[in-house]
């Protein structure tokens, strides 16, 4: 309940200060401004909660490596949910160096066995850094390893092609032993 | 010593050699401080699951059993992955249910693996602000389940007419191999359609160890042969339960909470299908999760170590074939030195299992010892030295610090004696000259 108050209330200064606002983006345009006389469509809502943040607002071009303009490994867009999300140096670390793997993951050869051992690896290595910085223990207050992890997939493959391409990438790694890393994983 | 005299005490080593058809070679060993004991809990994930989801599940699987036993043992986690044939097939039909409602969440696909746990952070946000998306939630749930269902029953009725093959899975046996080669206990824990390949691992363990180092865990099995080990069964496993009604499967163990009453599991998600591992066979309010536990805790302490026959090393070669026949493992160490069964101690490792029957293995490992250890690349080969025409050989490279770093295979040409055929793998071993930490990779 408290949950969707701030949401509510989320929306409220949103729209307020950008006249409805609109992801821009994403299909279905949410069509023309609210006004406090019209309710909002489902549409609008969805965009507001972009524009608030609850969202993250993510690039869709149809690439699988979208933009990267600073080419550390990790999608801009990307980059600055996590910038936003762990403020805090190491959790942020953990975050880039695992969506770092992770999109290199998409853009491995899946018919390069080798590579896709050296692209598990990595993200292995990435995963268990995530669990050193990320409390285990099940905090509503905190987020988990987990759900970092979850969400960067999440976002990680938010279009056709990119969810495809990383569904060919774990293909690949059928009947793989995938061993934890031994020692401090984080680089 | 004369090569054939060699290979025929070899012979009669080996046949005197309980459980194995390999010998153990003589001459002093190179000088290495890895030690051979410990556990290796392999975890068999369960349908639908990614890799990166099965490894998440690893980590919490070492947070919740520990990272050694109660004597100090340590355990190395590890995923035996198998994945589901049909996810990808589900991304059309979840593409098109994302047209529904005038395509409100169109072309957004970060829902697609929230959707398929029914729900999670993302579309808890979209479901409180604009209720109706829930039908396309419940919607992609429902068709998930069903595809689940007939994932696991298509696998199971697999599994009874034709199990995988070796060459299917030949990177977790050769782990198994070398596994038992160096002594480890093993504890193998399966979850769904895992069970049905660890069931077949378990069988293919108990030729290389005795039955008392090698212990499996059921996990909501979508197989009724549990009979390997102790199982673990919710009530309201809707996926279990679905394939209930299509065959036969174990008997139901224990109850969880129906799906509003549910809290959260260790990965801070809710499961409505009662099927996940994390949300909830090992979710602390459940009591499926204590009895799991028990499982685990009576595995561990009941395990009993195989003899050693190898050592670890700072990373290891294991060379497999798959029949009868005399096939070498050779290593060029970056000192030169040329290691194989007429020259087992190299300056830098040892071949310390040599096989001249049938199957393998062999093995190589590189010391521990940094007195020992060379920097550089290790070119590792094999050799068809008699009998082997036509067979495939298999070599696994598992390194100290990460485990199976790859497997690769050759088909073996005519006999060539003592002069390798093929190289499988250059491994490089590097040193950071100020921390002195050790690297073990694969050149490309």
């Amino acid at each position: 309940m408290l949950n969707r108050n701030l949401i509510s209330l989320s929306l409220m200064l949103t729209l307020s200060a950008c006249g409805g606002g609109s992801s821009g983006s994403n299909p279905p345009s949410p069509g023309p401004s609210a006004t406090a006389s019209q309710p909002l469509s489902d549409a609008q809502k969805i965009a507001a909660l972009e524009d608030s943040g609850n969202l993250p607002k993510l690039d869709r071009e149809t690439s699988i490596r979208g933009i990267d303009a600073n080419a550390n490994g990790v999608r801009d867009d990307i980059e600055a949910v996590i910038a936003r999300k762990y403020p805090q140096q190491d959790q942020r670390a953990a975050a880039m160096q695992d969506a770092a793997a992770l999109q290199s993951a998409l853009l491995t050869n899946p018919a390069d066995k080798a590579a896709v051992k050296a692209a598990s690896l990595k993200s292995s290595r990435a995963l268990k850094c995530l669990f050193l910085k990320f409390n285990v223990a099940n905090d509503p207050n905190n987020a988990s390893p987990a759900i970092v992890a979850n969400e960067t997939l999440a976002m990680t493959t938010n279009t056709k092609g990119r969810l495809q391409a990383y569904l060919v990438f774990d293909k690949a790694l059928d009947g793989s032993v995938i061993s934890q890393p031994q020692g401090n994983t984080c680089e | 010593m004369n090569k054939n005299f060699s290979r025929s005490i070899s012979l009669l080593l080996s046949i005197a050699i309980f459980f194995s058809s390999i010998s153990l070679t003589s001459a002093q060993s190179v000088p290495n401080l890895c030690s051979t004991s410990g556990v290796s809990f392999g975890f068999f994930n369960g349908v639908n699951t990614t890799s990166r989801e099965a490894e998440i599940a690893r980590n919490y699987l070492e947070s919740s059993y520990g990272s050694s036993t109660s004597s100090g043992e340590l355990i190395q986690y590890e995923v035996f992955y198998n994945t589901t044939n049909d996810l990808a097939d589900f991304v059309e039909t979840f593409d098109q249910r994302l047209l529904e409602q005038n395509g409100l969440l169109a072309g957004r696909f970060e829902l697609f693996f929230e959707s398929l746990n029914g729900g999670g952070t993302f579309w808890n946000q979209i479901t409180s602000t604009v209720g109706s998306a829930t039908e396309i939630l419940d919607g992609v749930g429902n068709l998930f389940k069903a595809k689940t269902i007939s994932n696991l029953t298509k696998l199971a009725a697999l599994f009874t007419n034709t199990p995988p093959t070796s060459l299917n899975y030949q990177e977790h046996r050769v782990r198994i191999d070398n596994a038992a080669l160096s002594g480890k206990k093993m504890l193998f824990y399966a979850h769904s359609q895992g069970n049905l390949f660890a069931n077949v691992a378990y069988d293919y363990a108990v030729t290389k160890v005795s039955a008392s180092s090698v212990k499996l865990i059921h996990v909501a099995p979508a197989s009724p042969n549990t009979q390997r080990g102790n199982h673990t069964l919710a009530d309201l496993d809707l996926v279990i339960n679905g394939l209930r009604l299509t065959g036969t499967v174990a008997a139901i163990t224990n109850s969880i909470p129906g799906i509003l009453l549910r809290q959260p599991g260790v990965n801070g998600k809710k499961d409505w299908l009662g099927h996940g591992l994390l949300e909830i066979y090992i979710n602390a309010q459940h009591t499926t999760a204590g009895r799991i536990k028990s499982h685990v805790e009576a595995a561990l302490s009941s395990l009993v170590a195989p003899p050693a026959r190898a050592s670890d090393g700072i990373f290891t070669a294991t060379l497999t074939w798959d029949g009868s026949g005399d096939v070498d493992l050779h290593t060029y160490e970056p000192g030169g030195a040329h290691v194989y069964y007429a020259a087992t101690r190299g300056a830098a490792g040892f071949l310390d299992v040599d096989n001249t029957v049938a199957n393998g293995p062999e093995h190589y490992y590189a010391s521990c010892s940094a007195s020992s250890l060379q920097t550089g690349t290790y070119r590792i080969a094999v050799a068809n030295y008699s009998r082997a025409t036509g067979r495939t050989a298999v070599v696994q490279i598992a390194s100290r610090a990460s485990g199976v770093l790859d497997t690769r295979s050759v088909v073996l040409g005519a006999e060539t004696r003592d002069t390798p055929s093929a190289t499988l793998f250059s491994v490089v071993v590097a040193r950071d000259q100020t921390s002195g930490a050790v690297t073990v990779s694969l050149a490309p």
